[in-house]
């Protein structure tokens, strides 16, 4: 019952603007008895053809119309194959930072994240990136925004409603990427890039029918320019049945970069590291981290919300730890000293990474030995201060937690390693 | 008068088209509820899809004074549920479906708690597993479409499902 509960909650979270299956809507109401009896009103049934809808115009009138609306469907046609647009990313600065992560500061052009330029990145510490690619990711996602709005603006892609209460059905974008191989009478065949399937080498078939758009940057082009090895993002707006041979309204986009950028486990590599919340001078991974977990260390249960406090973030590695302190250094030779009223690393070393059963058993995989906390472990802390106030040395009381950051392994999931 | 109210009383009226507005309401939760009491995805959605046809048949009988649309809709569905395990002859306990229908209508949740579950699901990692939470969770897709869509076996979605509910069920504890 409980689980029930849970999955029907979530059902009910679900955003308004949310695309739903409307082919299970449409074989609902295809199949609705043609009753009458509700009311004493009997509605025409009469098909409405255009025609039938401007009857009492002049014919002259029905072709200007009809001009216009040409003229009006050509000119919203070239406006939305203008929005994609070729997005360039610089890397400004790249490195490593004080946490031994590669790090890169970009510029973006033509992207519409542009207003985060000079954003600082962090990579993966497995990922295997370098800073170069980092910005090829970026690249990609920006592709992929640009891509994805170009399609909600076509109504025959978005397959938008209009209803007042529900609001617009959004179109949740996710499309196949992958380098294409070759054409054929039954579809194009993509070498895809699914992020964790291993059917990469044998490719894909997909449908193309003869109406299917081929899009490089924002130009229709003819399906014969396409060349093996082009990375592709195959589109199909039909949600409950993309891959249909019927599908309609297929668009084909060529992208800018190796297919392997716009995959989403390549996607997950990179991270914003911005100012801690609460401590400007200091560095910390944003809120969506790395793959991240954290591990409760220690909770204190002291640090409330109190008049002129402020609760502050910090993450730094462990340099020292007794019975009534910790030394963190969170970077730039800064040390941080971490009052405890106990000798709580200790504890949690003893005890607490033995209880990674309560995870649902699904890092269960995982040796609580390698999550022990050791000398250079990553710590997030968290704390109170009085406002305008900043000092290196956090007493007992002040705290609020301390957690182990932790990570999912790329190539394993169900295994879990000290960040 | 709510909006809800609205399209029932159109339809009532003769105007179908807004009764495509109840079903795209509450398919979703439906299908998933009908799947959990049969655990075949395609009889569920028969199910499902007989359910809003007798519900719309029936639609004159509702009364608004004594239950709520969705609680109708979803004692419908258990009755529907009981006579497809039964015709069947599957062994199962059908004896708490019906209360099961009375909790599972029920919009039990406040907004916060609605911020808290779209926050944790957007956050779910790796980023697919959010995708396949939304898809099926949200857009009321089955594992099949959802496999087809991602490129994955059908058994990895549900592994993918069960791991994000796990992590949303740490997160929101």
């Amino acid at each position: 019952m409980k689980t029930f509960n849970f999955d029907l909650n979530l059902v009910q979270a679900a955003p308004k603007m949310n695309t739903i299956d409307i082919a299970f809507t449409d074989k609902v109401m295809a199949n609705l008895p043609n009753i009458q009896t509700f009311s004493t009103h009997i509605h025409s049934k009469r098909k409405q053809t255009v025609w039938y809808r401007f009857r009492h115009l002049p014919k002259f009138a029905v072709v200007l119309l009809a001009l216009a609306a040409l003229f009006i469907a050509s000119t919203v046609t070239y406006a939305v194959v203008e929005t994609i647009k070729q997005a360039n990313v610089k890397v400004e600065k790249s490195g490593v930072n004080e946490f031994g992560r590669k790090e890169l500061t970009v510029a973006f052009d033509s992207c519409a994240e542009q207003e985060k330029n000079g954003t600082t990145y962090e990579l993966k510490k497995d990922s295997g990136l370098s800073t170069e690619d980092g910005a090829k990711v970026l690249q990609a996602q920006c592709e992929r925004d640009a891509i994805s709005s170009w399609i909600r603006k076509d109504p025959a892609l978005s397959k938008e409603t209009t209803d007042p209460q529900y609001g617009p059905l959004e179109l949740n974008f996710t499309g196949t990427v992958g380098k294409f191989q070759s054409l054929s009478d039954e579809g194009i065949s993509i070498r895809a890039t699914p992020a964790f399937t291993a059917d990469e080498q044998r490719g894909r078939l997909l449908p193309l029918p003869k109406d299917a758009r081929i899009v490089e940057a924002g130009t229709v082009i003819d399906r014969k320019d396409l060349k093996p090895g082009d990375s592709l993002l195959y589109f199909s707006p039909d949600r409950a049945k993309p891959f249909a041979v019927d599908a309609k309204n297929i668009v084909v986009f060529k992208l800018n970069l190796d297919a392997k950028y716009y995959s989403l486990d390549m996607q997950s590599y990179i991270r914003v590291r911005k100012a801690c919340p609460g401590n400007p001078s200091r560095s910390c991974l944003d809120s969506n981290h790395i793959n991240m977990v954290t591990l409760i260390v220690a909770q204190t249960g002291n640090a409330g919300w109190q008049d002129g406090q402020e609760g502050r973030m910090l993450e730094g590695r462990v340099v020292s730890w007794n019975d009534n302190e910790i030394k963190l250094d969170v970077g730039k030779g800064v040390i941080y000293t971490i009052q405890t009223d106990s000798n709580v690393i200790d504890t949690y070393n003893r005890s607490k990474v033995y209880g990674l059963a309560s995870f649902d058993n699904i890092y269960a995989k995982t040796d609580p030995e390698d999550l022990k906390i050791r000398v250079g472990d990553s710590l997030q802390i968290g704390y109170n201060e009085p406002k305008g106030q900043f000092s290196s040395t956090i007493t007992w009381k002040q705290m609020s937690g301390i957690n182990l950051m932790v990570e999912r392994k790329t190539d394993n999931i169900d295994m879990l390693r000290k960040y | 008068m709510n909006k809800e109210q609205e399209y029932i009383v159109k339809t009532l009226d003769g105007d179908t088209a807004s009764y495509r507005h109840l079903v795209e309401r509450y398919q979703t939760g439906l299908i998933i509820y009908c799947e959990q009491l049969v655990h075949d995805r395609e009889e569920a959605e028969d199910i499902a899809q007989e359910t809003f046809i007798k519900a719309y048949e029936k639609l004159a009988e509702f009364d608004p004074e004594k239950a709520r649309f969705s609680t109708w809709l979803y004692r419908i569905a258990s009755n529907k549920a009981i006579d497809h395990l039964r015709r069947s002859k599957r062994k199962v306990d059908v004896s708490h479906i019906e209360e099961m229908a009375d909790v599972a209508s029920q919009p039990n949740l406040h907004e916060d708690e609605i911020l808290a579950i779209r926050t944790a699901v957007d956050e779910l990692e790796p980023p697919i597993i959010s995708e396949i939470i939304k898809a099926y969770y949200w857009q009321g897709k089955s594992y099949q479409a959802i496999a087809e869509e991602f490129g994955l076996p059908i058994n990895t979605v549900g592994t993918w499902i069960r791991k994000g509910k796990a992590q949303l069920k740490e997160v929101l504890a």
